[in-house]
């Protein structure tokens, strides 16, 4: 591969996406946050909901200032980088994203001066709902987006006019059986990330034995949402797997490694995907267990990459690779905050400090790449973010 | 980039020459290395610094001698 403009314009644009969405999503999962503290303060009157809050918020407004930032690069390539597309689809793309602005992002920017100097200005009630309209707008912006890329994943509701790619059901385009999936996936990632986030600053604070009381707060809250969400994150995830397995049935496959056709198809849990062999080096399988999980049956036919024409197929190892980073790190939650909330019940969560650790040392793995994994902005970003686009971007 | 539809080799600005996306590729980063070690400076900071003390300190009762020490900057 020599460095063509087109490499290159892949490259800025993963490039800028993948640093880009970090903040988005967890500013999606920190406005919810504070907009739930804050509620919990006004139903309790307990103060030190109050610290929390003001301490979260001076992270959302840094992470927000970020996320724009790291954002507002992204739009101009669609023109620098990517005109053809941008002539060929701003019809639909170009509306999508103007609805962001005009809904998501002018709702939450609106209160977001509120919730930072308006404190002591307005009266509570008030306070609580600029914090449920940030939330919202936050939620409202990444359904915009979500709704750009499921369109570009599975085209639906327009027409074709002189090569142009013409809306013509916008409710197809906004509420199709693909955003309906993809969006709940990326705002529970976002919260996941958020979750564990909260969660280990709260288990640093009570290792260094300070602020333990806000730090409690944050562990018990943090590891509590992260316990309910992640079953229900999975459900989604795996709502996910079944339609890229039935609109992307070439991604499946890579993401599965499964170079042949196979019935019943085996599951391919670790291996070293060789591109140019066609096969897997090092392969660790269990059989029949990939037609289970992509048909329901053990002994299901599941097509394999031989089915479509070389040009057609998409790169195995990296979304081979960022799909198990994505489920992995599910599981890692998973396994920390459940194991966790029975510490919770046992009386020991803040003493066992083995556990504090381990809950502030998974948060950096076990969020960004997880909510990554959910993630889906347009081109490829981070693990899933990379699994989701790979495939039909990087041919 | 449009699944199915629209390959991103037939998406790309034909008019785009490879020392000029190289550039701001190069251009990118270096802005990005800046915004992000700042950025992440600032928050470690507000994470490091921990809640208010002042809020904090108006509690009777609290020991929060080692959250003033941890908070002093």
């Amino acid at each position: 591969m020599d460095l063509d403009p087109l490499l290159l314009s892949r490259i800025q644009f993963a490039f800028v996406i993948a640093f880009h969405i970090i903040f988005p999503a967890f500013t999606i999962g920190l406005a919810a946050w504070l907009a739930t503290i804050e509620g919990m303060r006004l139903a309790t009157g307990d103060p030190v909901y109050r610290r929390v809050f003001d301490f979260w918020l001076k992270v959302f407004a840094l992470s927000f200032g970020m996320g724009v930032v790291t954002g507002i690069v992204m739009a101009f390539q669609f023109g620098t980088n990517w005109s053809v597309l941008s002539e060929r689809t701003g019809s639909i793309q170009g509306p999508l994203l103007g609805y962001e602005a005009f809904t998501g992002f002018l709702l939450e920017a609106t209160f977001f001066g509120v919730m930072l100097l308006g404190r002591e200005r307005v009266p509570p009630w008030f306070y609580f709902l600029s914090c449920c309209m940030v939330s919202l707008g936050t939620m409202v912006s990444s359904f915009w987006i979500l709704c750009n890329n499921s369109w570009m994943q599975v085209p639906l509701g327009h027409v074709v006019v002189d090569g142009k790619f013409v809306p013509d059901d916008w409710w197809a385009i906004t509420t199709g059986p693909i955003v309906r999936v993809r969006w709940p996936h990326m705002l529970f990632a976002c919260f996941l990330t958020t979750g564990m986030s909260v969660a280990a600053t709260g288990a640093w604070f009570l290792l260094r034995r300070t602020y333990s009381e806000e730090g409690r707060v944050m562990l018990r809250w943090g590891l509590g949402l992260v316990a309910v969400i992640i079953p229900v994150q999975m459900f989604f995830g795996h709502l996910n797997g079944l339609y890229v397995l039935k609109h992307q049935p070439a991604k499946f496959a890579a993401i599965e490694a499964r170079w042949q056709t196979q019935q019943p198809a085996s599951e391919v849990l670790i291996a070293i995907p060789d591109e140019s062999a066609q096969r897997n080096l090092f392969a660790l399988e269990v059989p029949r267990l990939g037609s289970f999980i992509a048909s329901g049956t053990w002994d299901a036919r599941e097509i394999g990459l031989d089915a479509f024409p070389p040009e057609d197929r998409p790169p195995v190892f990296v979304p081979f690779w960022t799909f198990r980073l994505m489920v992995g790190m599910g599981l890692v939650m998973l396994a920390v905050s459940w194991f966790g909330t029975w510490l919770r019940f046992r009386g020991r969560l803040e003493t066992t400090r083995w556990y504090l650790w381990a809950t502030f040392v998974s948060f950096p793995p076990a969020s960004s790449p997880c909510w990554r994994a959910g993630s889906p902005p347009r081109s490829a970003a981070s693990p899933g973010w990379f699994t989701a686009c790979c495939a039909p971007r990087m041919r | 980039v449009v699944y199915g539809l629209l390959r991103t080799k037939d998406a790309v600005t034909p008019s785009l020459v490879t020392a000029d996306v190289m550039f701001s590729l190069l251009a990118y980063i270096a802005v990005y290395a800046v915004i992000y070690s700042f950025g992440l400076y600032y928050i470690y900071r507000v994470l490091r610094d921990g809640p208010a003390v002042e809020v904090s300190a108006a509690l009777p009762g609290v020991a929060r001698a080692g959250a003033i020490r941890g908070g002093g900057q």
